[in-house]
């Protein structure tokens, strides 16, 4: 389970004052649970992805995913912990453009620590084959359509099989056909896997998708 | 494994820009390989040339033009010497050895030694074998025999039993008017290589050329002069030589032959080896700034390197991003922009080591083929100190950028 309780993530400004950009009180998530993130562009829901991902450290508040508690964990353990439980997808730019396709998947399962080099071939042949380019393994990202490269950055979030994965507008820059396509795609392998799944988006045709909805208030309010 | 699959990627994917930088690499480090070899193979190639001339006796006159004459076969002579010279000489106590040398004469270019046996027995130094010994054939033994030199061999095809005929002067000239002289000489022997200016040369008995020049001047009414014929104004007067390579019994007898020599109106005596260090000397200062010049390059060239691997890695926060988001820890990054920095120098002093070696021979080869000095390049302990330095310098501009971005914030490049 996903939980968390009371994060803000504050800023200084130029000013001296400290400008609040993400505010969560309670957030459940539990596995295998597929959760909306709604709110309005500025209202923090990357900068809440972020530090669930262990990417940015809130100011206060706790994140516990499972058994652990990512403000106790240093940065190195939190590398650690991102690579083997996190799966991560981006609006856009998602993926390496010096390695292929095969290699942008490949080194996600490697950052986890996985070491069988066959079994990784194996698992990313098969999830080539269920996002429909199987074809694709040894071609680079910039010979790619955004569509595509979305479905590659959704098997690379997935390879490694981790318990929570969060996507960060990941339909933003796709056509209705390719956002369906995609959605039924992360909806269908976080299934497979048990795996949670927060994605934020203000996208109607996505929230129309998915059953549960976290709102995020808007932020921007400066404190003394 | 897979740090190596990214750096390498990396590498590929910005290839122009890795170009340049192992190119500005290596150019500096060709260019201060370049200069460095040749500056201290150079040296070495003029005293090792020069190392079989214990004393020389010739005219009076400049003592580099002596040298380059008789050590390097350039130049002109400065005028013949008595041969009664040679006599007293090997009468003097302090001398070991007295043997004539002549010039005047060339074939295709290639000059004549006119000497006597007795250089086939001179030794550089006691206890040595000879220093100039026979590859094929036999010595001399009587007038218009010659031993030609390894690199005459090669050049002009001569083998053992060809005859062929000398021309007047010291280079060989194509044109009408060039005087040649009847008498022809036989190839009885084949030198081997000493790595000198003497493996270009023909080594015929003096008395040929006394004969010939005898010969020339009885017919001299149906020949033109020429300037050339002053060398030969001693010829009438009696026998004589250009140079005497003399070699004495020790140290201390030659400074007393020397100070003999200072009274000598018409001959001076020379130490080559001195001549040859204030050749240098001289030639030193020029290829001290060449030396500065190459490493002004290279320290500009490791500042640009720096600043290429700097900007390079900086300009990659959003592939760092996402490594840190698919989880690459602060060491992942750390490693593969070192690495990255490290390939992109080590590609830079390898190619920088092969070229500069490479364009060293080609330099080396045209000089040995201009000047038949030796010039032999070996990889000295200042080049391994500045490869050093360069990678030391190389790997430390590539720590400052890994550092850099691993302690930056990646969650704003998302």
């Amino acid at each position: 389970m996903l939980e968390i309780r009371n994060l803000i993530k504050q800023i200084d400004t130029p000013s001296g004052t400290s400008l609040t950009i993400a505010n969560v009180d309670h957030l459940n998530i539990r596995s295998g649970e597929q959760m909306l993130l709604v709110g309005p562009s500025g209202s923090g829901k990357t900068t809440l992805l972020h530090m669930i991902a262990g990417l940015l450290v809130p100011t206060s508040g706790t994140i516990q995913c499972d058994e652990v508690i990512l403000g106790d964990l240093s940065l190195k353990e939190r590398d650690q912990w991102r690579a083997k439980n996190v799966g991560y997808i981006f609006q856009k730019l998602n993926l390496l453009e010096g390695l292929t396709v095969g290699e942008n998947i490949g080194i996600a399962a490697s950052f986890a620590g996985q070491k069988d080099k066959k079994k990784i071939c194996k698992d990313m042949m098969n999830l080539l084959e269920l996002v429909g380019l199987p074809d694709k393994v040894n071609v680079k990202p910039n010979h790619l359509s955004i569509g595509e490269q979305q479905r590659v950055a959704v098997a690379r979030a997935v390879i490694h099989k981790p318990s929570l994965i969060l996507a960060d507008e990941p339909t933003a820059s796709l056509d209705q056909a390719n956002v369906l396509i995609v959605l039924e795609l992360l909806k269908k392998l976080c299934h497979e896997s048990n795996s949670k799944l927060l994605l934020s988006t203000h996208d109607q045709l996505v929230m129309s998708q998915f059953e549960h909805c976290y709102q995020v208030r808007s932020q921007g309010r400066e404190t003394a | 494994m897979m740090h190596l699959l990214i750096i390498w990627r990396n590498i590929c994917q910005k290839s122009l820009q890795s170009f340049l930088s192992i190119a500005v690499i290596a150019s500096s480090i060709a260019m201060t390989i370049v200069v460095m070899l040749l500056s201290s193979s150079i040296q070495q190639g003029l005293i090792k040339a020069a190392e079989p001339f214990d004393l020389i006796v010739g005219a009076k006159g400049s003592p580099n033009q002596l040298v380059l004459n008789t050590v390097f076969l350039q130049d002109v002579p400065i005028g013949n010497i008595s041969y009664d010279l040679v006599e007293q000489l090997e009468k003097n106590p302090l001398v070991e050895s007295a043997i004539p040398i002549g010039f005047g004469d060339n074939y295709h270019g290639f000059r004549f030694i006119s000497t006597e046996q007795s250089i086939f027995e001179h030794v550089i130094k006691n206890g040595q074998p000879p220093w100039l010994q026979l590859a094929q054939g036999r010595k001399f033994t009587s007038p218009f025999e010659a031993v030609i030199g390894s690199k005459t061999a090669v050049a002009t095809g001569l083998k053992l039993g060809d005859q062929f005929t000398s021309s007047h002067g010291l280079v060989a000239s194509s044109g009408e008017g060039e005087h040649e002289h009847a008498e022809k000489f036989t190839v009885v022997g084949i030198l081997k290589e000493v790595n000198g200016p003497y493996d270009s040369g023909i080594l015929v008995p003096l008395e040929s050329i006394w004969q010939m020049h005898e010969h020339h001047h009885e017919n001299e009414s149906v020949h033109a002069e020429t300037i050339e014929d002053d060398e030969h104004e001693d010829d009438e007067k009696g026998k004589s030589t250009t140079v005497i390579l003399v070699k004495p019994k020790g140290y201390a007898e030659a400074m007393m032959l020397y100070q003999q020599f200072q009274k000598n109106q018409q001959a001076q005596l020379i130490f080559p080896a001195q001549v040859v260090v204030k050749l240098f000397a001289i030639l030193g200062e020029g290829e001290k700034i060449l030396q500065m010049i190459g490493y002004a390059v290279l320290t500009m060239a490791i500042l640009v390197s720096a600043f290429s691997l700097y900007w390079s890695a900086v300009s990659r926060t959003r592939e760092r991003a996402i490594l840190r988001s698919i989880g690459a820890g602060n060491r992942d990054i750390l490693a593969i922009v070192f690495g990255e920095g490290v390939f992109l120098v080590m590609s830079g002093v390898i190619t920088g080591v092969l070229l500069g070696h490479g364009v060293f021979s080609f330099i080396a080869n045209l000089l040995q083929e201009k000047t038949a000095i030796a010039i032999v390049g070996t990889f000295s302990m200042a080049e391994l100190g500045m490869l050093i330095a360069v990678l030391f310098v190389g790997m430390i501009a590539s720590v400052v950028p890994a550092i850099h971005t691993a302690k930056e914030d990646v969650a704003n490049d998302l």
